[in-house]
């Protein structure tokens, strides 16, 4: 399907019978390893929509300091709230 | 390890903002993962939320900024209301709760691009990492 992208987890036989003998629940294996490969995969199309995000910001662009700015929005947002009217 | 990211280095990592060494470290996860406080929603939200006000960022460029947000695999952790309390004195609420989860972690490292949290003197050299 278009878009999509096919992540392929491989248990090998071996293993597999290693952690049978060492009582290992399987099932629980699998969900965390489908888990952490679905993370990996989430995170990596994060960084690559980033790049392509930076190529459309101007790179002369002068941003400030961004964590002043972060606590001037979220002080001026409290501030507003505070004067609000039901 | 386990690295905590503060709203500003997230901030300046998607705009382009940090050098070739941080940009790389924070697109290569540690294992277990980035973890932060839940007023990193908050202030990363609200940054984005204005940036179309602002003219820094078009509305799309903005919501794909938190789309990239969302992917990126942050744990939030909602830190214990009077743990931030502590800190708070001399620094913002969100500020307070990204200390306050580090020092909470065994081996927790804060990943900032603010040079005043490091300078705080509240966490010590190895419990802090300045991006640039």
């Amino acid at each position: 399907m278009a878009g999509m992208r096919r992540t392929t987890i491989t248990v090998e036989a071996d293993n597999l019978a290693a952690a049978r003998e060492l009582g290992i629940n399987i099932a629980e294996v699998s969900r965390k390893a489908i888990a952490g490969a679905v993370r990996e995969a989430r995170h990596r199309r994060a960084v690559e929509r980033a790049h392509r995000l930076w190529v459309e910001l101007p790179a002369d662009r002068e941003w400030g300091d961004t964590a002043r700015k972060v606590d001037k929005l979220v002080a001026d947002e409290m501030a507003a709230d505070s004067t609000a009217r039901p | 390890m386990t690295v905590v990211l503060d709203a500003s280095a997230m901030i300046d990592w998607l705009l382009g903002r940090l050098g070739g060494e941080a940009a790389a470290d924070l697109e290569r996860p540690p294992d277990e993962g980035f973890v932060a406080p839940t007023a990193f929603r908050y202030e990363v939200g609200q940054y984005f939320r204005h940036a179309p006000h602002n003219g820094e960022l078009t509305v799309e460029q903005a919501t794909a900024a938190m789309e990239i947000v969302a992917d990126f695999g942050i744990e939030l952790v909602d830190v214990p209301v009077l743990d931030a309390w502590q800190h708070v004195g001399r620094l913002s609420w969100g500020d307070a709760e990204h200390i306050a989860l580090t020092l909470s972690l065994d081996g927790g490292v804060l990943w900032t691009t603010d040079a005043r949290l490091t300078r705080s003197g509240v966490l010590t050299e190895n419990q802090h990492r300045l991006l640039v």
